[in-house]
């Protein structure tokens, strides 16, 4: 995987491996991303019905796009955004939930090299959904979680 | 056979829910998923009509391990690409199917975050 790793102070590590990194304003997605390593710990059949087990591989994926869209976010908006929720998703992917009384946000990211793929709405009743490469994306084209 | 009937959108649907699916007391939007393959296909509910919550918990492979969340019916149908129908089990005249969730694409991600927006629970799962 090809991911750019930033050089803040607080890491996020796999395995003794560093993901990303993050700056100090980041603090809770952080927090968000050390919870959401339970995904990892689900076994097969974890559901009664034979859903599989997570990848460290998606996991990865679903980590270094959130951070490097939250950096993003923040040096070019000025704004933290809000801490989304990360949950697992259908058939090994990975959900990312923004949910305030503002925003409903769903991310999903695949297991596979499929785009990832969003549904939003906002307070003002816009909705949007869409489809991304989360290696190579436009910050201009997507909902912002703030 | 029981006879197809039309579900009124006032009417409530109660949709199993493993434990699997519930971190941190919240449910999660991966719960939402259609089984079953061709006209069969959808994802399996109890109309209230014909059941309580508790008999829709009873039906699951494991009630220990499960919980029931309602829907609206209207709520539902509400839902672009999304329909409710009656589809009656010799041994489940409740049982109802929501259909319209696709295999992939950014309309199967809409469809699980509004569906999440528009349960409620009923039963929580033993943890």
């Amino acid at each position: 995987m090809n991911t750019k790793v930033s050089e803040y102070k607080n890491k996020i590590e796999l395995n003794g491996k560093v993901i990303q990194t993050l700056p100090d304003t980041l603090l809770s997605l952080q927090k968000a991303i050390e919870k959401s390593k339970y995904i990892l710990d689900l076994q097969p059949n974890w559901d009664g019905e034979d859903a599989e087990a997570y990848t460290e591989n998606v996991w990865i994926k679903a980590v270094a796009f959130l951070c490097e869209f939250s950096i993003d976010i923040f040096d070019t908006f000025g704004k933290t955004p809000v801490t989304p929720s990360i949950y697992h998703g259908p058939e090994g992917s990975i959900d990312i939930l923004w949910k305030t009384d503002d925003l409903n946000l769903l991310l999903n990211i695949p297991k596979d090299d499929q785009p990832a793929t969003f549904s939003g709405e906002n307070s003002l009743g816009q909705e949007y959904e869409g489809s991304l490469n989360t290696n190579n994306y436009s910050l201009s084209f997507l909902p912002h979680p703030f | 056979m029981w006879e197809i009937e039309i579900i009124p959108d006032d009417a409530v649907l109660y949709y199993r829910v493993h434990k699997g699916y519930v971190v941190d007391g919240q449910l999660i939007p991966g719960v939402f998923k259609e089984r079953g393959e061709g006209e069969n296909r959808g994802m399996s509910t109890d109309w209230n009509k014909y059941s309580s919550t508790k008999e829709a918990l009873a039906r699951s492979r494991n009630p220990a391990d499960n919980g029931i969340v309602s829907f609206i019916t209207g709520e539902v149908r509400d839902i672009k690409d999304i329909v409710v129908e009656h589809a009656p089990e010799p041994d489940n005249r409740a049982h109802s199917h929501i259909k319209g969730i696709p295999p992939k694409k950014p309309m199967k991600t809409r469809i699980r975050r509004q569906l999440l927006d528009a349960c409620k629970w009923e039963i929580k799962p033993e943890k």
